[in-house]
């Protein structure tokens, strides 16, 4: 993952254009308050596995399986890789992470809701055996005394030598829940994967757009994939102001594009979460 | 990505400096040969010979060099060259002194060989023909062998061999208008196995592949701008730019607007450009064209299409890229085609099929069989499928021989069983117009549903687009179709469900389309006006798991749905699979009126077997017995589908047993009470009903005998799977 410099504000994005006079003001807040905190200490390797654990490292050889550093990356330099021959495919093969006793040390909030996101490339592995099969990174919460687990999965299969981005469905972090930890992991499947800049945040994010400027002719909000979560349209001439609240998932970023009346194009990003 | 004019320039630059020889050959600035084009009165005949007078009025080049210029090559060749507005003629003389050294194979560049460079605008961006005395044809924009419709002949006489191609101006890799100038450039090339020498008309220096050493051909006077459009609209996946089109419909044929929108992902400035959408049919010829300024990052614009004729469109999208020169453009191909109104109006409406506004249980069959056993179905197998009381068929893939065999490439070519499935094929004597005009003469209708050309979780190519639009249109106005079953047992595809039912709307809004899944309905709840699950219990499972799917289907569709749900019932076992045996004639009826009993509102039964079938596998595969009965079966069904579709469902009704699975339903005044023993054992046990008091005498559907009502309880004993349907006719002394 590479390492974010610029903290605690919105980062603009400067094109030529946007330093005359006559730019249009964008602002973007946000309930939680930007960037978002990616909960994961080193989720994109950069210190190597600086902050994960390996259980039974010592019988990783002879069981057939292996999680090291690696210099092949998604983003950065670095990322974890791992590999697991077919004779060890009957576990989770991980390196793991606590993200705290949620009470009282706790980084997860009741009642809130939790996604893990990654990006990943994997070959040989399959997704055959169900949505805890495959590769990838997985968040789990453990309700209180530790009697169950619940547990999400950023997980695919053989990516076709392609690096790619995986987000899992959201978490609900319960009431008296005992602890969670994020993991990245080839599970119950063969295979060799490389994962990088695991992300863990809370999953919505209640996002406002203001635009303010002489001769708005369009606003777009768009996710990093390129789809489309709000268009304006064509909006009446001269329009000064728009406005926009968004429900939004925070492992995306987002993008948001004004057109001018002059055909001149702004823009702003609302950042992804990062390490606090 | 396409490697731009620019880039190859500075590479074959490159290239050049480090291979131009220093004893005296050419040099890379030398001027280049020039030949002027000639319009042919005539085509000539491609045969080889070159004593077509068409020829005669050719312009000509000779003089071959060493592609390095250094000298004339020992063994010369003359090429002659005319146009028309569609192609491009090319005749190669290749002399040659010692013929017998002549080698050629089947692969076109083992041994001698003549070969065409052809680049339009001198953009770079060049097609490549060869050709070897054999006749094999190598034909390739830059590189990688494609399709084309090139025509070529040669014929080797004593002291030489000749060549004559015909060279559609469709094949030839054509620039976008401003990517190009007027010339084009040219080079005509040679290799000879025996002397070991590579010549060419203009000498490249480094190899054939230079196109900034091609010769210029000057006065084509060809209609670039038309086969570019043409070529972008065949080769669609070759143009994702920076800009992108939609429309909210494929096929188009009543609506009277389409609605395109244009997103632009560029980050630059849109300031002074105006964005172009135009609409070209297949000659070319451009139909409807939209200017949009100012020019947003999406663009919505709807265009009308209404006196557009029937045909296939390509929509293209340009802007000017901030440089000026050079345009971006996305093509969508879209097809209008003509409305139609069918014979039979064909319905779904609050959870039922209605055909002409009447009510319709479908009793459909899957018909196939095993697949070795093709080659013997026939028309007595479509009569006794109508004798046996189904009402609608299915036939499967293999009867649709006549739109799917020839078109292997659209929908076989990746796939490893496609040999054996093309086998089949040809071995079926039916086919599925056949079948429909079968089924219109014999009052039955037909389920289409046609694989493998929609089928399949890739994008839809062109190709395969107009293949199914093809066999839509060629059935949809069959006064025996009845509907669509867009694809079968594709859960995990809701995306790819939901297109092929907005395909087969587009294309036939007056049929309604149906799906199978194995159980994944909500995720495809979008994707069919029909849908079914099969539940394939006998041998596996309780029986009451068809009753299962269809109450689980019911509560996702939601009880006010309009939709309707059909079930899929077992009628096969087959062991390799896990299916010991097919159901007895008591489990086929006991699974029949579960499903019915909860709401199916449909039935469809897997599968037909023929007789040879039958009699080789016994209750393995589909007994004679089961089928035999399947007569009277569907009798029963016949007789009660009106109950079951329009009757109203009576309330609080139940049994004293709770292996009994009972319904009842009052229809015209009658109540009818249908009880399935879900067991293979006998039980004893009494119904009644809290919601109306039930009494008298009640009879029994199907068995001659009655039961007098004792205090509101119908007394009954059921043998295993036995299904028993009371009924008390209006009158008889039911208290409402």
């Amino acid at each position: 993952m590479r390492r974010v410099l610029l903290l605690g504000t919105v980062i603009l994005l400067a094109s030529v254009t946007c330093c005359r006079a006559g730019t249009p003001e964008i602002t973007i807040s946000s309930t939680p308050a930007l960037p978002m905190e990616n909960l994961v200490q080193n989720g994109g390797f950069e210190d190597d596995l600086k902050g994960w654990a390996v259980a039974n490292v010592d019988k990783a050889q002879e069981e057939g399986w292996k999680v090291e550093a690696s210099a092949e990356a998604g983003i950065g330099t670095r990322a974890i890789h791992i590999a697991v021959e077919p004779k060890a495919r009957n576990k989770s093969r991980n390196a793991y992470q606590s993200l705290g006793s949620l009470f009282p040390a706790h980084k997860l909030l009741p009642g809130q809701s939790y996604l893990v996101s990654c990006r990943m490339k994997a070959s040989g592995v399959n997704t055959q055996g169900g949505e805890y099969c495959g590769a990838g990174a997985s968040l789990s919460i453990w309700s209180a005394g530790y009697k169950d687990t619940s547990s999400v999965w950023a997980f695919s299969g053989d990516t076709a030598g392609k690096w790619i981005k995986v987000i899992s469905k959201p978490l609900l972090c319960p009431e008296g829940g005992a602890g969670a930890q994020v993991v990245a992991a080839i599970s119950y499947t063969a295979g060799e994967a490389w994962i990088d800049d695991i992300v863990v945040s809370e999953a919505y994010a209640d996002m406002s757009v203001s635009v303010h400027g002489s001769g708005i002719l369009q606003v777009l909000v768009a996710d990093e994939n390129g789809r489309i979560i709000d268009d304006s349209g064509r909006l009446s001439t001269g329009a000064k102001d728009y406005s926009k609240s968004l429900k939004v998932i925070s492992a995306y970023r987002y993008t948001v594009k004004v057109v001018d009346k002059d055909g001149n194009i702004y823009q702003k990003d609302y950042p992804l979460p990062v390490e606090k | 990505m396409r490697i731009s004019a620019f880039c190859l320039g500075i590479l074959s630059v490159m290239i050049i400096c480090a291979g131009v020889p220093s004893w005296g050959a050419a040099q890379n600035g030398d001027p280049l040969p020039v030949i002027n084009a000639k319009l042919a009165s005539t085509a000539p005949q491609i045969d080889g010979d070159l004593g077509d007078p068409a020829w005669r009025n050719a312009s000509s080049v000779d003089s071959f060099q060493l592609y390095t210029g250094a000298k004339p090559a020992s063994e010369q060749t003359k090429a002659y060259l005319l146009y028309d507005r569609e192609k491009l003629y090319i005749a190669f003389i290749c002399y040659d002194s010692n013929i017998r050294g002549l080698k050629s194979d089947d692969d076109v560049f083992k041994g001698d060989t003549v070969e065409l460079f052809l680049d339009p605008g001198r953009s770079f961006e060049y097609t490549h023909v060869a050709v070897n005395p054999r006749g094999k044809v190598y034909f390739a924009w830059q590189i990688g062998d494609r399709k084309n419709d090139v025509k070529t002949a040669t014929k080797v006489i004593d002291d030489r061999w000749q060549v004559e191609m015909a060279i559609p101006f469709k094949d030839i890799k054509m620039p976008g208008v401003k990517a190009g100038g007027v010339d084009w450039g040219i080079n005509l090339c040679r290799t000879a196995s025996r002397t070991k020498e590579a010549s060419c008309w203009s000498p490249t220096l480094i190899g054939f592949h230079n196109p900034g050493r091609f010769g210029v051909l000057k006065g084509l006077n060809v209609d670039q701008e038309k086969f570019h459009t043409l070529q972008l609209a065949a080769d669609e996946s070759a143009y994702k730019g920076p800009i992108s089109i939609e429309t909210d419909r494929t096929f188009y044929s009543r609506e009277g607007a389409m609605s395109v929108s244009v997103s632009i992902a560029s980050g630059g400035t849109l300031a002074g450009k105006t964005l172009s959408i135009k609409a070209v049919d297949e000659t070319g010829k451009t139909r409807l064209v939209r200017q949009v300024k100012p020019v947003l990052l999406t663009n919505s614009e709807q265009l009308d299409i209404s006196s557009l004729p029937a045909g296939r469109y390509t929509l293209i999208a340009s802007l000017p890229n901030t440089d000026g020169g050079t345009v971006s453009e996305a093509a969508r191909i879209v097809y209008k085609v003509s409305a139609h109104k069918p014979l039979h109006s064909t319905v779904v409406r609050n959870g039922i099929l209605y055909v002409d506004d009447k009510p319709y249980l479908p009793i459909a069959i899957y018909f196939g069989a095993r697949w070795d056993k093709y080659k013997v179905l026939n028309a007595k197998d479509i009569d006794d499928i109508i004798a046996k009381g189904f009402n609608t068929i299915i036939p499967v893939w293999p009867f649709y021989k006549e739109d799917l065999l020839g078109r292997e490439d659209i929908w076989a070519s990746k796939d490893s069983a496609a040999a054996s499935r093309v086998q089949i094929m040809k071995e079926t004597s039916l086919t599925a117009q056949s079948i429909l005009d079968t089924a219109e003469k014999k009052h039955v209708k037909v389920a289409g549903w046609m694989p493998y050309i929609w089928s399949g979780q890739e994008e839809l190519s062109s190709a395969r687009l107009e293949a199914g639009m093809k066999t839509i249109l060629k059935y949809r106005e069959h006064p025996a179709m009845l509907v669509w079953m867009s694809n079968d047992e594709t859960d995990g595809w809701p995306k790819v469900n939901k297109r092929l039912y907005d395909l087969y709307k587009e294309l036939d809004p007056d049929h309604p389309v149906w799906l199978n899944l194995i159980g994944a309905l909500a995720s495809n709840r979008e994707a069919a006006d029909i849908l079914s699950t099969d539940p394939y219990p006998i041998g596996k499972a309780p029986i009451t798991k068809v009753s299962a799917h269809v109450d689980t289907a019911r509560e996702i569709l939601g009880k006010n749905s309009q939709q309707s749900f059909w079930t899929v019932l077992q009628m096969f076992g087959s062991p390799p699979e896990g299916w010991p045996r097919c159901p007895n004639p008591a489990e086929e009826r006991c699974m029949t009126f579960l499903a019915l009993n909860h709401g199916s509102r449909g039935l469809a039964y897997f599968a037909y077997a023929p007789e040879v079938s039958r009699q080789e596998g016994g209750d393995k595969w589909l007994s004679e017995e089961l089928w035999k009965y399947m007569a009277e079966l569907n009798r029963q069904i016949q007789e009660m589908s009106l109950p079951y579709l329009l009757g109203k469902d009576i309330k609080d009704i139940s049994g004293t047993d709770k292996e009994l699975d009972i319904a009842a339903r009052e229809y015209e005044g009658n109540v009818y009470v249908i009880v399935c023993n879900t067991t293979d054992k006998e039980v004893k046990a009494g119904i009644s009903c809290t919601e109306q008091k039930l009494s008298g005498e009640a009879e029994v559907l199907f068995e001659d005998r009655k039961v007098i009502l004792q205090n509101g309880l119908i007394n009954d004993i059921f043998s295993g799977y036995a299904v028993h349907i009371y009924v008390l006719r209006k009158g008889d002394g039911s208290e409402k």
